[in-house]
């Protein structure tokens, strides 16, 4: 492989570019790296948070531990895709910690995430339904039979499995909704439970069949039913703007979808797949995608060899718009050009000031201090994996640093990370 | 509809901009590039750009707040039909109690939460816009909220939207993406906001700007690599360049919005928060013209009756903080404007919710705003389909009407269509009158205008503390202090605003002519009023001083001046016969020349030694110490000269015709004309 494929792979699968991970795909083919990088076994277990369950603690305090835990795991674990691919379906599944009860409810909903993101579509959807975090979130625990609450249905079906693409009708949301009653959480709300004397058994029609349908029957119908080929084509289309670029042509999601689809709606299958796409090694592909705020602090925080905790990454992601177990509605959050924005840029600002001090006061970097500016522009494009540097942030970033030689170190350090924050080969996911 | 979630994000939110005219844009500024640095188009030639010039708003451009009530706002439970029982027995237990909400008229009511809101409905500075709505629309968010952020005539559910109809507005400003005429508190620019060009910028709430130049002197080798790096275009995809010069405008913003951030932190609920900032940003008159505001948590499918009345808390509290942030300066220069992407079905679902619907109801609130009830309230017994109230009003006359009669853009253009419009913006036919000056500390510097329709104008250095929004009204006069004045109605009637205070009036009594002027006592405490026939009541330490009622005049009264020593007055005729009494003396009058044109009214010198009558014409007649400054009289005016007021050295004085038009002349400077607001009535007098 490449190095700049290897380069490539490893920046899309993480967050950051870990060089030891490059070197050891180099030698492999790309279906070997691919295998390389899917295979999460060489990293650490992810017990449970220390705290999660306290729940002496708020809510917030709770979720706030869960987040530093999870941005530290995506910064240092050798086969980051696994926190990546969770990151997306936390954005696919959306669930907001304000609606819990428990801040625990949060660390469930993504467990759920965890265990199933290499596994069966329909089996990781129906898990989310039924977690607390769902049912709150979209008030399924209070759906009753007579009156049913259709918010979780809607969703269900134009975010979770099918989109907005006219594949389902809104007496299907209507009736979708009946189906889903009785889905609820025990009395203090902690956990599932099915309420039989709040289901509605009568017969329902959804996607043309009328029958006594029940809530997690709709989920498989969509998936690997009446609109398997629909929902293959949504799940296809959104995981690969995730990894590779948005819009992605016709035939790529058709030929993806089949594999998809021929593989049981086998979630590690398509992941392989997508990265093993030589469409995904395009130059559209390598320039298509603006890093998410969670995945540029954790980025930064990797290059500077400062720790999520230290770095706070978590609390300065929130304040760039991305707070983990908070997303903004439903659909989760928006990306690229939502990213761009000018309170953003100064926010990234702040953040990468903030970081430049803890490297410093860290000592990760001493060697570059002594570097002249060619040199010290080679130092951070590595340690941070800005590829090859274009011309302007190259020269800009020199320029900074000759004309900061009559101040501290620190300042010239620091508006050198400020620059480095800044540019958009840093930017670029 | 769109393929995939993604799509209808990217269109809910900025879009990159892959259109023809957005690749020449590009293109056009890669060429400049080359050239000198363009300020405020979010590019910089290497090296420093020129100062970002500041670009005030004048009174005559209005600001538009819009608040979105994101996840569908119950509008049946906002604005009650609380008097058909056909509502309480539809909404079961989440109708609002008739006895608590608060009375609109018509059988309607306010939640009760709305009590700020109320007060200015009863104020006449609120306009309810009901049932409103989209014929086409489906019960999904995100398709909704696209229908209502892009706005234009030919949306349809799934079209690709790459802008919305605010950002349309600001394209036709020709807003650059370095300028602040949009503004948005949050880390992405929504939809409504985003035009082919033009872009709001999103803004933090409070806090200090650590960016742009008044970062420490050390950091300034930043500011100049952050513009190289932003300069030139990068073969690297599609979003390089657009992070490179984000990293630019972001200086530029940062320089050009310091005023409004003073680095105290805003304490309140995020929502009230951001309407506090949005408050000094206008504050600030940096040029802003568009500000969006959300207020999220309105999905409500359980709970409706306690979670909605913490939204209407919220919603209540954030708009007082607004007007409690707002400088009285620009009050009058902004309108509020709430929006959400639909109603709420009528029967409440098993959780005392109420799932997805339809028509809602839109409020548009300002002190230039005609309040009062508008569009048509949506019928109970005549629900569609799915159980939802029928929309009434397409939301985009709303639009047009904000477009069009607020903003002053070109409305078709901008929603691609023509709808209807709302008379929602003060306005009322005139008969041409005039009132004389207040001397004021800061006159040379600011002056009010008052329109027949009773809109208060303030120009300059001179703050606006509300509008009585009467017709018929025909004066204004400044308190002495400069903070506060009288409004005269020709019924008799008087509003006093700030310092300026009530003694009385002939509102309610019946009167044998018209007033048709006023003149404040110098001493603030007091005032006259004179009808045509020069009958003269005088209040608080105004005292009488002869009048002519007890004559029969050839032609009306129409102006009066008092003595600066408050003990006398003078009043003149429309054929410039000039009365004096009490203290104030004969200098002079017109009386016996044949004029071609009516004298409209009279100023005072500020010495009392002399006055200078004005005819329609903008002929000026100078007597005793009033000295000649120039006239209109030699110039072709489009419309009738109706007023005068002097400064307080009494070396120049400002002549206002009946579209609000000024002119200055000596000492006189000018600070804006309402030449472009004609819709809010005519101009009736002047005060300075």
């Amino acid at each position: 492989m490449r190095r700049d494929e290897a380069e490539h792979l490893v920046r899309r699968t993480g967050f950051g570019v870990d060089q030891v991970l490059v070197e050891a795909l180099l030698p492999l083919g790309r279906s070997a790296a691919v295998d390389v990088v899917t295979d999460f076994s060489p990293n650490p277990p992810a017990d449970a948070p220390a705290g999660i369950f306290d729940e002496q603690q708020t809510r917030w305090a709770q979720t706030k531990r869960l987040g530093a835990w999870w941005m530290e795991r995506m910064r240092s674990v050798p086969r980051p895709l696994e926190e990546k691919l969770v990151l997306y379906w936390h954005g696919h599944f959306a669930t907001n910690v304000d609606t819990h009860k428990y801040g625990w409810q949060a660390w469930e909903a993504h467990r759920v995430m965890r265990a199933g993101c290499m596994g069966n579509f329909g089996d990781l959807a129906r898990q989310v339904a039924l977690s607390s975090a769902m049912l709150l979130y979209l008030d399924n625990y209070r759906n009753k039979a007579g009156r049913p609450n259709e918010n979780f249905s809607r969703e269900l079906f134009e975010l979770h499995l099918l989109g907005s693409g006219g594949h389902y009708t809104e007496a299907d949301v209507t009736e979708s909704a009946r189906a889903w009653t009785g889905h609820h959480l025990d009395a203090e709300r902690r956990s599932y439970r099915f309420q039989p004397t709040q289901h509605d058994n009568g017969s329902k029609t959804i996607f043309g069949v009328t029958r006594n349908w029940d809530g997690p029957e709709v989920i498989g119908e969509a998936v690997a039913g009446r609109r398997r080929e629909a929902s293959a084509r949504y799940v296809v289309t959104r995981l690969w703007s995730f990894f590779g670029y948005p819009d992605p042509e016709p035939s790529l999601v058709e030929g993806l979808a089949a594999t998809y689809s021929d593989a049981n709606q086998d979630l590690a299958v398509l992941v392989r797949a997508i990265l093993n796409r030589p469409e995904f090694y395009s130059d559209r592909a390598r320039s298509a995608l603006v890093r998410s705020p969670v995945e540029l602090t954790a980025a930064l925080a990797k290059g500077g060899g400062i720790s999520a905790h230290r770095s706070q990454v978590y609390r300065w992601a929130a304040a760039m718009g991305q707070d983990l177990f908070r997303p903004p509605d439903p659909s989760g959050w928006s990306s690229q050009a939502a990213w761009i924005s000018t309170v953003g840029t100064w926010v990234r600002a702040d953040f990468a000031r903030q970081l430049a001090w803890r490297i410093f006061d860290g000592r990760t970097m001493e060697a570059v201090h002594q570097l002249g500016p060619e040199a010290a522009v080679d130092f951070l494009a590595d340690r941070f994996s800005l590829g090859v540097p274009s011309s302007q942030t190259r020269r800009a970033m020199e320029d900074c640093w000759r004309r900061g030689a009559q101040v501290h170190d620190f300042h010239r350090f620091r508006n050198a990370v400020v620059l480095t924050a800044l540019s958009p080969e840093m930017q670029l996911g | 509809m769109c393929d995939d979630l993604a799509d209808m994000r990217r269109q809910l939110s900025v879009q990159p901009d892959l259109s023809p005219a957005g690749r020449s844009r590009r293109r056009f500024l890669q060429y400049t590039a080359a050239g000198t640095a363009i300020a405020g188009l979010g590019l910089a030639a290497p090296g420093r750009a020129s100062a970002v010039a500041s670009s005030a708003t004048s009174p005559v451009d209005g600001v538009l707040v819009v608040i979105q009530l994101a996840g569908g706002n119950d509008g049946l439970n906002t604005v009650a039909p609380v008097e058909d029982g056909g509502y309480h027995s539809l909404r079961r237990g989440a109708a609002l109690d008739p006895e608590q909400a608060l009375a609109l008229g018509e059988g309607l009511a306010l939640h009760p939460s709305l009590t700020g809101l109320k007060a200015r409905y009863d104020r006449g500075e609120v306009a309810v816009i009901r049932g409103i709505g989209h014929a086409d629309a489906n019960l999904s968010h995100f398709d909704s909220m696209a229908f209502w952020q892009g706005g234009a005539a030919d949306i349809r559910a799934g079209h690709r939207l790459r802008d919305g109809w605010l950002g349309r507005y600001l394209d036709g400003l020709g807003a650059g993406t370095a300028g602040v005429e949009g503004v948005v508190f949050d880390t992405a620019v929504p939809l409504h906001l985003v035009g082919r060009r033009a872009r709001a910028v999103a803004l933090p709430t409070g806090g200090v700007l650590t960016f742009g130049s008044r970062i420490p002197s050390h950091e300034a080798p930043l500011n100049d690599a952050l513009r190289t790096m932003g300069a030139g275009e990068r073969t690297l995809g599609p979003w390089a360049d657009q992070l490179a010069r984000m990293n630019v405008t972001a200086m530029d913003e940062a320089d050009r919005l310091f005023p409004a951030y003073p680095g105290d932190e805003l304490v309140g609920s995020r929502f009230e928060v951001e309407l506090a900032q949005a408050a000094r940003l206008i504050n600030a008159d940096v040029g802003v013209r568009v500000l969006s505001v959300t207020l999220g948590g309105f999905d409500t499918h359980e709970g409706l009756a306690w979670s909605h009345a913490r939204l209407m808390d919220r919603l209540d509290a954030g708009i007082e903080r607004f007007y409690a942030e707002l400088d009285g300066v620009m009050a009058p220069r902004v309108a509020l404007m709430t929006f959400s992407e639909f109603g709420r079905r009528v029967v409440p679902n098993g959780s005392h919710g109420t799932d997805h619907g339809a028509a809602s109801v839109a409020f548009v609130i300002g002190s230039r705003v005609k309040g009062g009830l508008y569009g048509e309230q949506p019928s109970l017994s005549n629900l569609d389909g799915r159980g939802n109230l029928r929309p009434q009003v397409d939301f985009r006359s709303m639009y047009a009407t904000v477009l069009d009669r607020w903003l002053r853009a070109d409305a078709r253009e901008v929603l691609r269509g023509d709808f209807e419009q709302f008379d929602l913006f003060g306005s009322d036919p005139d008969r041409t009158t005039i009132v004389g000056p207040a001397p004021s500390p800061l006159a040379r510097h600011g002056y009010l205008m008052v329109t027949e329709a009773g809109g208060v104008h303030n120009f300059g250095r001179c703050a606006n503390f509300g509008s009585p929004w009467t017709p018929g009204t025909v004066a204004v006069r400044r308190h002495p202090s400069g903070d506060g004045y009288w409004v005269a109605g020709r019924d008799g009637g008087v509003f006093s605003y700030g310092d300026a205070g009530y003694f009385g009036s002939m509102g309610g009594r019946s009167l044998s002519r018209p007033v048709i002027d006023m003149a404040a006592a110098p001493d603030g405490e007091g005032y006259w009023l004179v009808a045509e026939d020069g009958g003269v009541f005088s209040f608080g330490s105004a005292g009488f001083h002869g009048s002519t009622g007890n004559l029969s005049l050839v032609e009306p009264v129409v102006g009066m001046a008092a003595h600066p020593d408050g003990r006398g007055y003078w009043f003149c005729a429309r054929d410039g016969g000039v009365f004096a009494y009490g203290s104030a003396g004969f200098y002079g009058s017109a009386g016996h020349i044949r004029l071609n044109r009516p004298v409209v009214g009279m100023t005072a010198h500020p010495s009392g030694r002399g006055y200078w009558l004005v005819c329609d014409d903008g002929g000026v007649f100078a007597f005793g110490a009033a000295g000649f400054h120039g006239s209109t009289g030699a110039i072709r005016l489009a419309e009738p000269i109706v007023g005068m007021a002097t400064t307080p050295s009494g070396r120049g004085y400002w002549l206002v015709a009946r579209d609000g038009g000024v002119f200055a002349f000596g000492d006189a400077t000018f600070q804006g004309s309402l030449g472009a607001v004609a819709q809010t009535g005519d101009v009736r007098g002047i005060a300075a």
